[in-house]
């Protein structure tokens, strides 16, 4: 069926094909020669991401690439850098960016998500026309709770994980750069790389989009109007996205809506030429996922995450004519404010004696007994509101020999939720097994930035050829901090250094070639987010007390509960930070070029959640001596006996505990168009390494019992330990990019080969560096004399079998991506994509089993109009 | 290059066309037999010997005698011995003997040990309710699980002392422990033992001792559900989770927990994939939990690696064991996890796994005929898949007319074993 469907679309687009070369009166007679000649109103387009030959390596994607790429949302053009293959659009997840990384593997090496490497996505910087995308403040969640990986809400949580790309349409999009390497000082609070969007800012006729495929329906509009003669742009530009996870459940759905108003004005004088780009934006992302009461027995269970966000930016650019040492000043101001609710409805049954713990105070009070099937009604209310300044000034000298272009700048944000965060009731939770409390985000302090950065770019002309550096340094510091936090009133450097030689053009045969060598190192600085300055409480709750009361269990049960509340905020926390080296060469011969770059990345300090230990004392009542039948009030705890119980248990706290490292090597080969065959290739990969660890040591419980007693409830180990993985992949893309201009017709066959994917998991350390202890709540060194003073203590002593450790490595994917656009008549244009219509996918053999593997195709088709 | 698109395009179809990896090559090993008859029988006297070859997977059967061989294709396959043999006292018995999931990848020769039927002189489980209940809304409740105990016999039987366990290993999932006791014992996660100093809980012949979950009305946690107030004894665990709290009934007198696997409560699995038994345990309860612990080794295989896995449980020496029965699933079937001669076969509730038909229904003892004083005498062979009736709508819920399925309608009809009626 999908075969034929896929057919069907490749059939349409020939047909019209057909249809117009028979009205272009286009014989048999004709020669190849003027077949393949250029028609002279459509040109020949960059259908892939551009390896820049600047100062660091980034990727450029244009309007024509991402057209003909059809995507749905941002997410999908990551296709296009090295290293990346196509994937389905995942509309039920939050869609966060990674660079330069494997992501983090499972035992099997396939993808599986983990929160303590989310300053992968978080440390990813989004700027659209001039404005950081600020995500600091969004804390839409069920807090604090590690629900199951496959509910709705831990998919769509996009809490610490920076920007979620499904929100952002590529319809407006008139190119995107990637930075991959060591940006610019201009740009900060990043760790990986970072993503710069420049919007459509210039007359265009009315287009609009509709795309289907087997997952959404996607309606774009936009416009461009020139006023005042051409000085002053406007452009208006709408899209509407509906999509389903899955096409045969209508129950969970994924919606988005945008729209914009940008204008461009430019004003002459003799002395400053001034640009001000300033626009307003809305984008809403509505998710929902319902439960089908027919097929589950949980009647109302309804997920629901909307996120609506109103957004102005403005960017002021003045060109001084004049001026001797600044020659451009810009200005950039941006403010948003978003309404998110999230909801979750839920019938909830709980199964015998479950407990609600109601206190929201450090104290000994009476949990409630959840006796009978209830609603809960969850909300999450979140009104993040972010503001943005920023100020440069860049003027250029020649001193000497050397020409200098230098800028320097200032820049301040700030973020702040003003919603009422969680609400529910603590009685009605949407769980038995609850432990977290409601929290009202307004409550949180602003988060405000700061930052300074100086940078001057020299070039020296050497021989034919030039060098050109660029130093640069950055200070970044989050201002009204709490005097208890240890980056409170500290600033963070971030020297930055790009170097390029362009060595003297020289000739290869008939061809001229240039060759460039770059190398590049840098400092990058993530601040933390809102959640992980001030996150949420964590409750302890211990049941002192269950008394169930046959004859009355409403008005005569009891339930002592005994809670701690342990503050999560960790004021050592310090920012993340990576540091970053690349080594670049790019060669071009003639229309043949090639770039290859090396990259080492570390960082530390990755944020994560860490589980600390802590004793808990609290009071064991013997309920055995109550005589229910004669009770006319609960039982008073007073009057029971009780034993003093100490036990050790976790807690949640924010640390610098992750640790990444980024090495590879990315690569890109074009080569000419070949005349007969109009097509010419492109090959671009990557071999890719990446670590993933824990950069500080671990508590670790163990599950022994010894008689009674759970070792865990009196003895943690802290282990100096790797919890992580070291990946690695190579992969080549090879497109083949066919061009008839003529034809109007642009077809690309994109080979993907992702030769291995392999796996490993770092060597764990058994045995404990040092333990904690129930009874005196400290730390004591593990060692021989520890276990002769509780023989307890040695089941500390983990064991790991060798097995852990083998690497596991996927072999060979090949797939196939067919797109094919055409243009049909001056107003027309359709287009039609299939991926993984072949694929090579051979069975292979890991440890006696055999493991098949299968791919299905995705496909859609799109029709583009201008007029 | 337009007259190119078509041919592309076939080759392409051609490309993407049905990908027949699958290729079985239906080799056939032969199976002999090597039949160790007890002490007591005289080899000649073994007669109408008959063996038996389930296959596990597709559930064709193979049968022939154990004088000759049999050929197969690879697989798993249950196997059963039968064959009738004269005593000297000139009484005929039934000889029998299973191995369940023997994995045939070869020729082979397999031992035969058969025994004669035992019949049984003490309590026996008459019916276990392990799916539980819905709520009116359709979400499923748990607190009402039980077991049903009944004294098929003709004299008083005192029910202190005996265990109630919950085998360790589960009849849906199959690993090589090492070292492999099931000859001699049955390993086992829980034991819940009847308290008493020997002489305290008598039950009559033709009585039943119910064994609850949670003694209580729970009518008024669920609707649905029924009242449980009357149970003889409930299994009760003390959690300090708020999350995870057992009901501990002040009317309905705890079990002794000698031993659970759990932090937080313990109840019959939900699905039905484990084997639950009663025995008595010939050693005092400190002796028995210093010196019937089991240590076991297992390897799991995944295309990662075959990692070594260990498991610590107790065990019951297969001569302090009562009654055994196993549940299980026929989607989900792979092995009975005690020794054919405690039980052969397994029952079950539903046919596939999380199937929603098995709320409200157990699995019941089949009635063989009613004695002189017209109590009901069960069918007991130590076969479960023979002697239990499955799919039964549950004996409490019958007693109490309360409501039998997930559309709330109630029940009318009492039986003695889930199909006959009991004549008002």
């Amino acid at each position: 069926m999908r075969l034929t469907i896929i057919i069907l679309c490749l059939l349409a687009t020939i047909a019209c094909i057909n249809a117009q070369s028979i009205n272009e009166t286009d014989t048999d007679a004709e020669t190849d020669s003027i077949i393949f000649s250029l028609n002279i109103d459509l040109t020949e387009v960059v259908v892939t991401a551009k390896e820049l030959t600047g100062l660091t390596s980034v990727s450029r994607i244009d309007r024509d690439a991402m057209r003909h790429l059809q995507p749905t949302s941002f997410a999908d053009i990551l296709e296009l850098l090295p290293g990346n293959i196509s994937k389905d659009p995942d509309m039920g997840s939050a869609n966060s960016i990674s660079l330069r990384e494997t992501g983090t593997l499972n035992a099997t090496g396939s993808a599986s998500k983990n929160d303590d490497y989310d300053i992968s996505s978080l440390g990813t910087l989004f700027v659209v026309d001039g404005a950081p995308i600020n995500t600091d403040a969004n804390m839409q969640s069920i807090g604090g709770i590690a629900t199951d990986s496959n509910s709705p809400l831990y998919k769509r949580d996009i809490t610490n994980r920076g920007v979620d790309m499904r929100t952002i349409s590529t319809d407006n999009i008139e190119s995107v750069e990637i930075v991959r390497g060591i940006p610019s000082s201009e740009y900060g609070n990043l760790t990986s790389g970072m993503v710069n969007i420049k919007r459509i800012r210039r007359a265009t006729p009315f287009t609009a989009r509709f795309k289907a495929d087997e997952f959404s329906k996607l309606f774009s509009a936009g416009k461009g109007f020139a006023v005042h003669g051409g000085a002053h742009i406007i452009n208006v530009d709408a899209g509407y996205l509906d999509s389903k996870v899955d096409p045969r459940d209508p129950m969970e759905n994924y919606k988005r809506v945008t729209a914009s108003v940008r204008a461009n004005m430019r004003f002459d004088t003799n002395s400053v030429t001034a640009r001000w780009n300033y626009g307003i934006d809305y984008s809403g992302s509505f998710d929902k996922a319902k439960v089908d009461p027919d097929l589950n027995y949980n009647k109302v269970d309804k997920f629901s995450n909307d996120y609506n966000r109103w957004g102005f930016s403005s960017e002021l650019n003045m060109d001084l004519h004049s001026s001797v040492v600044i020659s451009d000043i810009v200005w950039n101001m941006a403010a948003s404010y978003e309404r998110d609710l999230l909801r979750h409805i839920k019938q909830v049954s709980p199964a015998r004696a479950a407990v609600a713990p109601t206190s929201m105070e450090e104290c000994v009070h009476d949990g409630e007994y959840l006796l009978s099937e209830y609603l809960a009604d969850y909300r999450c209310e979140g009104k993040p509101v972010t503001l943005f300044g920023k100020l440069k000034a860049t003027g250029s000298a020649m001193v000497g020999a050397t020409s200098h272009s230098y800028m320097g700048g200032m820049e301040w944000s700030m973020s702040k939720n003003y919603g009422h965060g969680q609400i529910y009731d603590l009685r009605r939770p949407l769980s038995a097994g609850w432990s977290t409390r409601p929290r009202d985000y307004s409550e949180i302090p602003a988060s405000h930035t700061a930052s300074f950065y100086l940078e001057d770019r020299i070039i020296i002309v050497v021989a034919e050829g030039s060098v050109e550096l660029q130093p640069g340094v950055r200070a970044t510091s989050l201002l009204s901090l709490d005097r208890r936090y240890a980056m409170a009133g500290k600033f963070y450097l971030d020297p930055r250094i790009n170097l390029l030689w362009t060595l003297t053009p020289f000739n290869v045969g008939s061809r001229s070639a240039t060759l460039t060598i770059g190398a590049g190192y840098g400092m990058t600085t993530r601040m933390p987010t809102a959640d992980y300055l001030y996150p949420q409480s964590e409750y302890s709750d211990f049941t002192q007390l269950n008394y169930y009361n046959t004859v009355n269990p409403k008005e005569l049960s009891k339930v002592s509960l005994r809670t701690y509340i342990n503050d999560a905020a960790n004021f050592d926390l310090r920012p993340a930070r990576n540091i970053k080296y690349e080594m670049r060469t790019n060669l071009s011969v003639g229309t043949t070029r090639l770039s290859v770059t090396w990259f080492h990345e570390r960082l530390n300090s990755g944020f994560r959640y860490s589980t600390i230990y802590l004793p808990y004392t609290y009071n064991k009542y013997d309920a055995s001596a109550i005589d229910g039948a004669t009770l006319t009030a609960p039982p008073d705890v007073g009057t029971l006996p009780f034993a003093v119980t100490t036990v050790l248990d976790g807690y949640r706290r924010v640390t610098n505990g992750s640790s990444i490292r980024k090495q590879g090597i990315e690569f890109q080969l074009t080569t000419p168009r070949l005349k007969p065959l109009a097509t010419s290739l492109i090959v671009n990969g990557a071999w890719l390494r990446s670590t993933y660890s824990n950069s500080q040591m671990l508590y670790k419980t163990v599950s022994d019992v010894v008689g009674d007693v759970a070792v865990k409830d009196r003895y943690v180990g802290l282990y100096d330990s790797n919890d992580g993985r070291v990946n690695s992949q190579f992969n080549t893309n090879f497109m083949f990019d066919t061009q008839i201009p003529r034809w109007g017709l642009l077809l690309t066959t994109s080979v993907q080969c992702m030769w291995r994917v392999s796996t490993t998991r770092l060597r764990e350390n058994s045995v404990p560096e040092s333990y904690l202890s129930a009874e005196t709540g400290e730390l004591h060194p593990y060692d021989s004399n520890a276990v002769q003073t509780d023989p307890m203590l040695q089941y500390l002593v983990k064991y790991y079998s060798d097995e852990l450790y083998k690497p596991y490595t996927v072999p060979t994917a090949v797939y196939v991506n067919l797109k094919a656009t055409k243009q049909i008549g001056p107003k027309l244009r359709i287009s039609a994509f299939v991926n993984r219509i072949v694929d090579y996918l051979p069975d292979y053999t890991r440890n006696g089993l055999v493991v098949r593997r299968s791919a299905s195709p995705y496909f859609g088709m799109e029709i583009n109009l201008s007029l | 290059m337009k007259r190119y698109f078509l041919p592309i395009l076939l080759l392409l179809s051609v490309l993407t066309a049905c990908d027949d990896t699958l290729s079985s090559s239906l080799t056939r090993h032969t199976v002999s037999f090597a039949v160790n008859l007890p002490d007591e029988i005289e080899p000649e006297s073994a007669i109408n010997g008959r063996i038996t070859f389930r296959n596990v997977s597709t559930g064709a059967e193979t049968v022939g005698t154990p004088e000759e061989t049999v050929t197969l294709i690879p697989g798993l396959y249950d196997f059963a011995y039968q064959a009738t043999a004269l005593l000297a006292t000139g009484a005929e018995t039934t000889l029998r003997f299973t191995r369940n999931s023997v994995n045939i990848r070869g020729d082979i020769t397999l031992t035969v040990n058969p025994f004669s039927y035992i019949e049984s002189n003490d309590l026996i489980i008459a019916e276990i309710f392990f799916a539980g209940t819905l709520n009116p809304s359709g979400i499923s409740y748990s607190g009402d699980d039980y077991i049903k105990l009944y004294n098929n016999t003709d004299d008083v039987i005192y029910a202190d002392g005996l265990a109630l366990v919950e085998s360790k290993f589960s009849t849906t999932q199959k690993y090589d422990y090492t070292p492999d006791i099931m000859d001699e014992a049955v390993t086992v996660d829980a034991i819940y033992v009847i308290p008493g100093s020997g002489c305290e809980h008598p039950v009559k012949p033709g009585e039943y001792l119910l064994l609850a979950d949670t003694g209580i009305d729970h009518t008024r946690l669920n609707p649905y559900s029924f009242n449980l107030e009357h149970a003889d004894f409930e299994w009760y665990d003390v959690s300090t989770s708020p999350a995870h709290l057992d009901i501990d009934s002040p009317t309905v007198p705890n079990l002794d927990k000698w031993y659970c696997y759990t932090h937080s409560y313990f109840m019959l699995h939900n699905r039905g994939f484990k084997a639950y038994g009663l025995a008595r345990i010939a050693v005092e309860k400190d002796e028995y939990l210093r010196d019937y612990k089991y240590d076991y080794e297992y390897t799991v295989v995944t295309d990662a690696g075959s990692f070594p896995m260990s498991g610590t449980a107790y065990k019951i020496p297969n001569d302090w064991v009562v009654d055994m029965v196993n549940c299980s699933l026929k989607a989900s079937y792979v092995w009975v996890v005690c020794a054919p001669m405690l039980d052969m076969g397994w029952t079950s509730c539903g046919e596939i796994d999380k199937d929603k038909d098995r709320f409200f229904h157990s699995v019941r003892r089949k009635l063989l005929y009613l004695n002189q004083y017209g109590n009901p005498v069960f069918k007991d062979t130590n076969n479960s898949t023979a002697d239990f009736n499955r799919d039964c709508v549950a004996s409490e819920i019958e007693l109490a007319g309360s409501v039998m399925d997930a559309t709330g309608t109630c029940c009318t009809c009492i039986t003695y074993d889930g199909l006959t009626p009991i004549a008002q």
